[in-house]
């Protein structure tokens, strides 16, 4: 449970966006890609990668706390 | 929902935001090669200039193709046998240096294939090489072709003239065309910019979609097809207009003319054949049409005068008004009135408000909701008469002279009859019947919440000179 406890979506979420963000920037300064097109393309991923986040947690975590109560 | 997932929410949101209006901005304004931008498909920034010139011998009969992309193209006719090709190039570098450098690569290029000279540049292969696709550079075509060359001209983003050819063929993206002074037919097809066609030996053919087109002189027949922009013909053989968006105004043609608009005004004066008119917002005018008129508005008023052949006309929200109309009229208005002068072979009118016709001759039927009816014969009247009217009076002038047998009723309301020589042969509230001239063809004449008058002539009737 404490473990639970520390565990927080918006980091997750925050730090895979900083982590893509990071290495797209890094690619398209090597000249690998267009980082504005593929940013246009990929942002809306975070919104996935978020909603599945959350989903895994409702889903996962529910019968935890019923078999704690 | 915690306020941390709010602000997550709201920087994730904010994030997708700012890159979909980047790309948004950066799709709609290119900002092209470097040291210049490109803005509406021309080039701004520091450029400097450098001329070539080619000449390319042509055996008789040979045909002009020109092609290019960025930059002017200038067509006209010089002496036989040659093709003169004088191209300005416009280098948008910094310095003149580096632009001389990358100007002594664009080259003209003109190669005879069978009898057709093809003319342009080699701006494909620079734009193939990255220097190429980093500089922005306009070429601009002046070609001077033997007399009675047929022409054809591909440009994207310049103004394109062609003058003094056998035929011309012209498409063009952005900027003006003109083409004047072909002995052949012509052709165009232009996306954005104004369109001038004059002096036109043969058909015309052009299409428009932004820009306003003007057509003078042309000896064939002309089809213009306009989608934003206003268009006028003069003095053109048989035409046909679509216009989409914008004013048509045409004068004279010689043979049929055709207007198919949607939103605006059409006006045509002094055509010879037939007029047929189809508009959906805007007002018709036909003014000396030779033939047949036909005039077909959704909403707007129809005006028609000195039409030789007989007028159909159909509208609503609007009037009508005619004058001196040679062949029988057709005139049907839903919440509209009709004003007619000088009709000279009878009319048949359905409309919903006052309906007006002085100085007919034929036979007249008119039916009226909502509106009165006034009735004045050019002569002594004997054709047929039926008019119908409800929520207004009906009124009859009857000349010296007439000859028909009377039906008149009124419900509720009076008929009177004040007519010299006008025998009434049956009298009752609200309905008179009578004969004058010994009787003859029927008029007929009802009111309905309204009145019937029939009366001597007092003034003279509108004629057709």
């Amino acid at each position: 449970m404490a473990m639970a406890a520390s565990f927080s979506v918006e980091r997750v979420v925050l730090g895979f966006a900083l982590l893509a963000l990071g290495v797209l920037w890094m690619l398209a300064n090597a000249g690998r890609l267009d980082l504005l097109s593929t940013l246009r393309t990929w942002w809306p991923s975070l919104l996935v990668l978020w909603g599945a986040l959350e989903l895994a947690v409702a889903l996962l975590w529910r019968p935890a706390r019923r078999g704690g109560s | 929902m915690k306020a941390s997932k709010i602000g997550l929410l709201i920087l994730v949101l904010g994030f997708g935001g700012v890159v979909e209006t980047a790309w948004s901005v950066r799709q709609n304004i290119g900002f092209g090669p470097q040291g210049c931008r490109v803005l509406a498909g021309r080039f701004y920034g520091a450029s400097y200039t450098f001329d070539a010139q080619q000449t390319v011998p042509v055996p008789a009969g040979t045909t002009i193709e020109v092609d290019n992309a960025f930059g002017g193209v200038n067509v006209r006719a010089g002496e036989p046998g040659q093709v003169k090709i004088s191209l300005r190039k416009v280098v948008f570098r910094p310095t003149e240096e580096q632009a001389r450098a990358f100007a002594s690569g664009v080259q003209i290029k003109a190669a005879l294939e069978g009898m057709v000279l093809r003319v342009g540049t080699n701006r494909d292969e620079l734009e193939n090489r990255a220097e190429g696709r980093e500089v922005g550079f306009e070429t601009h075509l002046e070609v001077t072709v033997p007399p009675a060359t047929a022409v054809t001209v591909r440009n994207e983003h310049g103004r394109v003239d062609v003058a003094d050819a056998a035929a011309a063929d012209v498409t063009n993206s952005f900027d003006a065309v003109r083409v004047e002074r072909v002995s052949g037919p012509a052709r165009i097809q232009s996306r954005h910019g104004d369109v001038a066609a004059s002096t036109v030996g043969g058909e015309l053919s052009l299409v428009a979609r932004h820009g306003r087109v003007q057509v003078e002189d042309v000896q064939g027949r002309v089809t213009v097809d306009s989608e934003h922009g206003d268009v006028s013909a003069a003095r053109t053989g048989g035409l046909v207009v679509r216009a989409t968006h914008g004013e048509v105004g045409v004068e004279s043609v010689r043979g049929d003319l055709e207007v198919r608009g949607q939103h605006g005004p059409v006006r045509a004066r002094d055509v010879s054949g037939a007029a047929s008119v189809e508009s959906s917002f805007g007002d018709a005018q036909l003014e000396k049409v030779g033939g047949d008129a036909r005039v077909t508005v959704a909403h707007g008023g129809i005006d028609a005068s000195d039409v030789v052949g007989g007028v159909t006309a159909e509208t609503s929200y609007a009037d009508v008004t005619l004058a001196r109309i040679g062949g029988p009229v057709q005139v049907k208005v839903s919440h509209g009135a009709v004003k007619a002068r000088a009709l000279e072979k009878g009319a048949q009118v359905t409309a919903s408000g006052d309906v007006e016709i002085d100085g007919f001759r034929g036979d007249v039927r008119v039916e009226v909701d909502r509106g009165g009816v006034a009735l004045v014969p050019a002569g002594a009247l004997t054709d047929r008469v039926w008019a119908s009217a409800t929520h207004g009076a009906v009124r009859l002038e009857v000349p010296a002279g007439s000859r028909f047998a009377l039906d008149a009723t009124a419900e509720p309301g009076e008929v009177e009859v004040d007519v010299p020589g006008l025998v009434l042969t049956s009298t009752s509230s609200g309905v008179a019947k009578g004969e004058i001239g010994g009787g003859g063809n029927p008029v007929h004449l009802q009111a309905r919440h309204g009145d019937v008058r029939v009366q001597a002539a007092t003034t003279g009737a509108a004629k057709n000179p």
